[in-house]
C-alpha cells in the first residue's frame, strides 16, 4: 500500500519539503523543495507547499498522510514545523508521523558504507550530537537524541572503538574546530550544503520507520516535538520535584512536563 | 569605572553610531539603567549607523523589534516576560546566535540567559543633561567590543573616554 506523502522540517535555518510516493523501506519522490531560509520558514513553509502540490498537479485531498521533522533543532523552528504539520493532518483527516531531523540528515548518507557523526547546532554552545551506521542504502541510529557541550560530545566518539569517518551538521559551523581537534586528521566534514535535512530525506527515514514498525499510529496528538533539553523553567521544576521526593536524583525519576524527551512521544 | 560621560543626548546617539562602527553579526549588547537614561538614544544611534531606515523605539509591548539594516538589529525588550521558558517563545536564543546585531534591555531579570560573550552598558542619570555609561565585557568578544569602543570614541563630541578607577571620585 503506497501512500501519497507530504514531509516537511522546518528545525534548521534549512526549510526541507518533500511530496513522495511511501510505502515500507522504499520512496518514489515526485517533488521536492529544499531551500535556505534563516528564520523564515513560518512566512515560507506553507506557501511553498502549495506552490509544489499545484506544481504536482496535487490537492491536499490527495495527501494519504503527513511527515514532519519534530527536531532537535532550533526550539522555534521544530515549533513552527511541527504545529504547521499537526494543523494540515488534523484538517486533512489524514495521520502525521514524526521523524527525527538528525535521521534525516544521516539519509543523505546512505548510500555510503561510514560511520557517521550527526553534530546538530543546540545553541547556547551546546549540540545534538548522534552517531549512524550508513551502508547498502540505509542508516542505523546507534544512539538516542541528546544535548552535549560540544567537548564531551567529541571526547566520547574519540574515545569510542568505532569512531566516526564522516562528520555533518550546522553544529559543525560554530564547534567544527573541537571535533577537528578531538577526532584528528581520520575524520572527513561533510561540506556545508549537507549539513541540514531534505525532503527526500524525511520520506525515506519514514519509509525506513515504516519498515521497522516504528513509525507510530498516525495520530495527531501524539506527534510531539523533540527538544532533548528541558527549559530553565521546567529544570528548576524537576529539582524541586525530586527534592520533593526525597533526593532520588534520578534524572528521569520525574517525566518533563508535556515535552517528548529522547525515547518519549511517538515517533 | 570604564566607559563613558555623555554631555546630552546628542552625545549618547553618536556613541550608539560610533559601536556601529566596529560590531558584527552575532554581538550582543545588554542596556540597563532608569526610565530616561537614554537607552533608547543608544540604541538609536547603533540603529542609524546601520543604516536603518525607520525610528526606533522601546521594544516593551512587542518584547522583539527587528529593524533590517547593513545588519539586522533585533531589539529586545524582556521586561513583560515572566519567567525563563517565555525566552524560547520569542526566540531569544535562536535570534541571539543570528545573522544580526542584538540589543537586550531588562537583561539582568534573566542573568542565566546572558550569552557568553556579550558587551553590557549600564547607563547612569547624573545631571539633566549628563550620563554615566559604565561597561562591563563578558568573553573575548566581549572584550574586544569594549576596547575597540573606548577607542573609537575619544574624539565623539560630548563624550569623556573612561577607562579607571581613579577618575571616578570627580563625578560619582
Amino acid at each position: 500500500m503506497s501512500r501519497l506523502t507530504l514531509a516537511f522540517d522546518t528545525a534548521t535555518e534549512e526549510c526541507a519539503i518533500a511530496l513522495g510516493m511511501v510505502e515500507p523501506g522504499t520512496v518514489r519522490v515526485i517533488a521536492e523543495r529544499d531551500f535556505d531560509a534563516p528564520r523564515a520558514s513560518l512566512s515560507r513553509l506553507l506557501p511553498t507547499v502549495a506552490e509544489l502540490l499545484a506544481a504536482a498537479d496535487v490537492v491536499p485531498g490527495d495527501l494519504d498522510a503527513i511527515v514532519v521533522g519534530r527536531g532537535p533543532g532550533s526550539f522555534t523552528g521544530v515549533r513552527i514545523g511541527v504545529s504547521s504539520a499537526k494543523g494540515l493532518a488534523h484538517a486533512l483527516g489524514v495521520p502525521l508521523h514524526g521523524v527525527s531531523t538528525l535521521d534525516a540528515i544521516a539519509r543523505r548518507f546512505a548510500h555510503l558504507d561510514v560511520l557517521l557523526g550527526v553534530v546538530g547546532d543546540a545553541m547556547r554552545g551546546e549540540v545534538y550530537p548522534a552517531l549512524f551506521r550508513c551502508s547498502n542504502g540505509g542508516c542505523e541510529r546507534l544512539a538516542p537524541d541528546t544535548v552535549s557541550k560540544p567537548l564531551p560530545a567529541a571526547t566520547a566518539w574519540a574515545e569510542a572503538a568505532q569512531q566516526p569517518t564522516i562528520l555533518t551538521g550546522n553544529g559543525l559551523g560554530k564547534h567544527g574546530d573541537v571535533f577537528r581537534e578531538r577526532l584528528g586528521d581520520t575524520v572527513t566534514f561533510a561540506s556545508r550544503e549537507l549539513w541540514t535535512p531534505t525532503g527526500r530525506g524525511l520520506l525515506q527515514a519514514h519509509a525506513d520507520d515504516l519498515s521497522a514498525g516504528c513509525a507510530g499510529d498516525g495520530d495527531v496528538g501524539s506527534v510531539l516535538p523533540v527538544y532533548t533539553r528541558l527549559s530553565d523553567a521546567e529544570e528548576t521544576e524537576r529539582d524541586k520535584a525530586i527534592a520533593a521526593a526525597g533526593g532520588v536524583s534520578e534524572k528521569d525519576a520525574v517525566p518533563g512536563s508535556g515535552v517528548a524527551g529522547p525515547d518519549g512521544g511517538a515517533s | 569605572m570604564i566607559g563613558f560621560r555623555t554631555e546630552g543626548a546628542p552625545a549618547t546617539v553618536s556613541l550608539g553610531r560610533q559601536f556601529a562602527a566596529i560590531v558584527r553579526a552575532g554581538d550582543v549588547l545588554v542596556l540597563s539603567g532608569d526610565l530616561g537614561a537614554g537607552k533608547t538614544q543608544l540604541t538609536k544611534g547603533l540603529a542609524s549607523g546601520l543604516d536603518v531606515p525607520e525610528t526606533v523605539t522601546s521594544p516593551t509591548f512587542n518584547i522583539l523589534l527587528v529593524h533590517q539594516g547593513r545588519l539586522p538589529l533585533y531589539h529586545f525588550d524582556l521586561y513583560r516576560l515572566e519567567r525563563s521558558d517565555e525566552l524560547e517563545d520569542v526566540d531569544y536564543w535562536g535570534t541571539l546566535e543570528a545573522d544580526g546585531v542584538c540589543v537586550v534591555e531588562w537583561g539582568d531579570r534573566f542573568p542565566d540567559a546572558m550569552p557568553i560573550d556579550y558587551l553590557a552598558a549600564r547607563i547612569a542619570i547624573t545631571g539633566d543633561e549628563t550620563r554615566e555609561i559604565t561597561l562591563s565585557s563578558f568573553g573575548s568578544r566581549g572584550a574586544d567590543l569594549l576596547h575597540e569602543w573606548l577607542d573609537a570614541s575619544h574624539t565623539l563630541p560630548g563624550v569623556t573616554v573612561r577607562m579607571s578607577d581613579e577618575e571616578n571620585g570627580a563625578s560619582a
